[in-house]
């Protein structure tokens, strides 16, 4: 138990309501929260306090997006994904121990592992050649590891987002470019995006206070240009121009619905819950998450939590009979 | 019920009324359930894969294809969820069966449930085109009755996944209840999401489900069968169809630039009445073809 990595739990949908009573719901929710406060009107080009833990990290995905153009895409014949984000993977994993156990400082080295299991999942599927939602939760509790063993603090939250998720976004999109990823679980015209969600809800943070940009001015190219580098939103938008065809309008009507939004800070409050109840309460992308010692959702407290449910629902039986 | 009516409405990507639909869908059930777990097709037939609710794409399909009044059609399953209009494309299949039950022949995809359709749009697309939940749940009770394989002139073996490894013989897939809503795992959940994958054998599913079967798999089942193919959709094809293991498995997808993003073609398997095949590939339908009338509203998390 003492050595043992994360795991997945969650292996069916009646195990949702323990997922949601569980620690690691209420950390994980709470992660991004916290998250989306700290970049509350702050550009990506702010200047940040950028610790030797964090420095690590952005050298590491620089180290990833190298890798990429040392291994461009081939020319064997496949169903979709190009094989060669396959070689990408396997590189990767030749690096791994040398990138996970440089994470931590020496005294939290035995977490080192439990890091990696999520960094590692954080870059798509290498057997289905894809790339979605879950492999962004995973990359956010893999930030969110560090915060717990308080290897990371307060002073380093902005610095974890306006540079750290900026630079992994920036491998992840790449990876999608280059390998032609497929978008895993993608809701097409009725989810948000087919690979992100959480560039939007921190995006709209950074812009609560902005005093010219709203929500519908993601309509307007030059502004998107222009603000892509400063804004989480506004680069995740361009994105979907880059790779998709057709009217915004038609290809993504929720985006542009939300566009419709008069306030940042009601997009922002808006995406929130519609991550919970999207993203967190779908068993599909739930199924594939990861829990140990640092986000836990141990048997323990799930066979608490299960005999709690059992009571409860014998008490009400109970009290039911007794009414009649 | 006027069918001939219900079909015209839904062949201009309109919808029937509620009552229309309850009455469309009770009588297919009739219908479905007298089919078989496997269905038995004479050839000529024309295989096609995942629609996903592309309801001006699945135009272009019987353009290319033939009438649906005229032409024989197997559907693989995945007829709702991602697109705009899962609701007009199930339907007016369905109505299409109705009208000629020997002609037209449905599968069951991994996504004709209630678990997964309450995730990936369709039920959120029945809820906005009629206020209430009533809609999908006549279409999953449908769902519950579609058969999950077929086989066409004893040697073309279709489904909308791939194998199972609890199913080496056609004749055990008979002994399936299928009559219900989709599994979490057991054969009839493995035939609707497992995959082929470069390998000899069995193996883990990344899905979550199902399994990954590999060449030696194929090989003995097409062998122990008597089969020269197994059809199959379920994933994305760039060029909208993909053979594996020596041409005894093939993949066909039916959703032509799908997520507005793939730039993948779309294909159909044209099996001729000497079990002959022949793809045929189709782009997305054209701008002007396309009329984009569902209003989205804002989503209730920011009202």
């Amino acid at each position: 138990m003492e050595n043992s990595l994360p795991t997945k739990k969650i292996k069916s949908s009646e195990d949702l309501k323990f997922w949601f009573t569980s620690d690691a719901y209420y950390y994980l929710t709470q992660w991004i929260r916290l998250l989306s406060l700290k970049i509350k009107d702050l550009k990506n080009t702010q200047e940040c306090k950028i610790s030797d833990t964090v420095q690590n990290i952005l050298n590491i995905l620089d180290q990833l997006s190298n890798l990429i153009d040392e291994t461009p895409p081939d020319n064997q014949p496949t169903r979709f994904g190009n094989k060669a984000y396959r070689t990408w993977t396997n590189k990767l994993l030749k690096k791994s121990e040398q990138i996970v156990t440089s994470f931590l400082p020496e005294k939290y080295s035995e977490y080192n592992s439990e890091l990696g299991v999520y960094f590692l999942d954080s870059f798509g599927n290498p057997r289905r050649i894809d790339y979605g939602s879950g492999h962004e939760i995973n990359f956010v509790c893999f930030l969110f590891c560090f915060y717990k063993l308080g290897v990371v603090t307060d002073e380093d939250l902005p610095a974890l987002i306006l540079k750290v998720f900026v630079k992994y976004l920036q491998v992840a999109r790449k990876l999608q470019k280059v390998y032609n990823l497929e978008p895993a679980g993608s809701h097409g015209v009725w989810g948000l995006d087919d690979f992100q969600f959480l560039p939007y809800y921190f995006g709209s943070s950074q812009l609560i206070g902005h005093r010219e940009l709203i929500p519908s001015s993601i309509h307007d190219k030059m502004l998107l240009k222009e603000h892509s580098d400063e804004y989480l939103y506004f680069r995740a938008i361009q994105y979907i121009h880059e790779i998709k065809t057709g009217p915004f309008f038609e290809h993504s009507p929720i985006l542009n619905e939300i566009s419709n939004v008069a306030t940042w800070r009601k997009v922002n409050s808006g995406l929130y819950k519609m991550y919970l109840d999207e993203v967190l309460a779908k068993y599909p992308i739930v199924q594939h998450c990861y829990f140990g010692k640092l986000l836990p959702f141990t048997d323990e407290i799930r066979q608490k939590r299960e005999k709690e449910f059992k009571e409860s629902q014998k008490m009400e039986k109970k009290t039911i009979k007794n009414e009649k | 019920m006027d069918i001939d009516k219900i079909i015209e409405v839904l062949s201009k990507c309109q919808t029937p009324s509620e009552y229309e639909i309850k009455q469309l869908c009770n009588k297919a059930i009739e219908i479905l359930i007298e089919e078989a777990n496997v269905l038995r097709i004479v050839p000529p037939v024309t295989i096609c894969g995942d629609i996903h609710g592309q309801f001006f794409d699945l135009v272009e399909l019987f353009d290319l294809g033939g009438s649906p009044f005229e032409t024989n059609y197997l559907f693989m399953g995945d007829f709702v969820d991602r697109g705009y209009y899962s609701l007009e494309t199930f339907l007016y299949l369905l109505a299409l069966k109705v009208k000629n039950p020997r002609r037209i022949s449905l599968l069951r995809g991994n996504h004709e449930c209630r678990q997964i359709t309450k995730v990936y749009g369709f039920y959120l697309e029945c809820v906005k085109k009629y206020g209430n939940g009533n809609v999908w749940r006549y279409c999953t009770e449908v769902f519950d009755h579609l058969s999950l394989t077929a086989l066409i002139g004893n040697s073309i073996f279709s489904v909308h996944g791939g194998l199972s490894p609890s199913i080496k013989t056609i004749n055990q897939i008979s002994l399936i209840n299928r009559k219900q809503e989709l599994p979490h795992e057991g054969p009839m959940s493995d035939m609707l999401w497992s995959d082929p994958e470069s390998i000899q054998n069995w193996g883990m599913s990344p899905r979550g489900a199902g399994f990954i079967f590999g060449s030696e798999v194929v090989k003995n089942f097409n062998r122990t069968n008597g089969l020269s193919l197994v059809t199959r959709a379920h994933q994305l094809c760039m060029d909208g169809f993909q053979y594996m293991f020596n041409n005894s498995l093939v993949t066909v997808w039916s959703a032509p630039n799908y997520f507005y993003r793939s730039g993948n073609i779309a294909a159909i398997l044209e099996i001729g009445n000497n079990l002959t095949r022949q793809f045929k590939t189709f782009k997305a339908a054209p701008k002007e073809k396309r009329i984009v009338k569902v209003k989205m509203t804002i989503p209730k998390y920011f009202l």
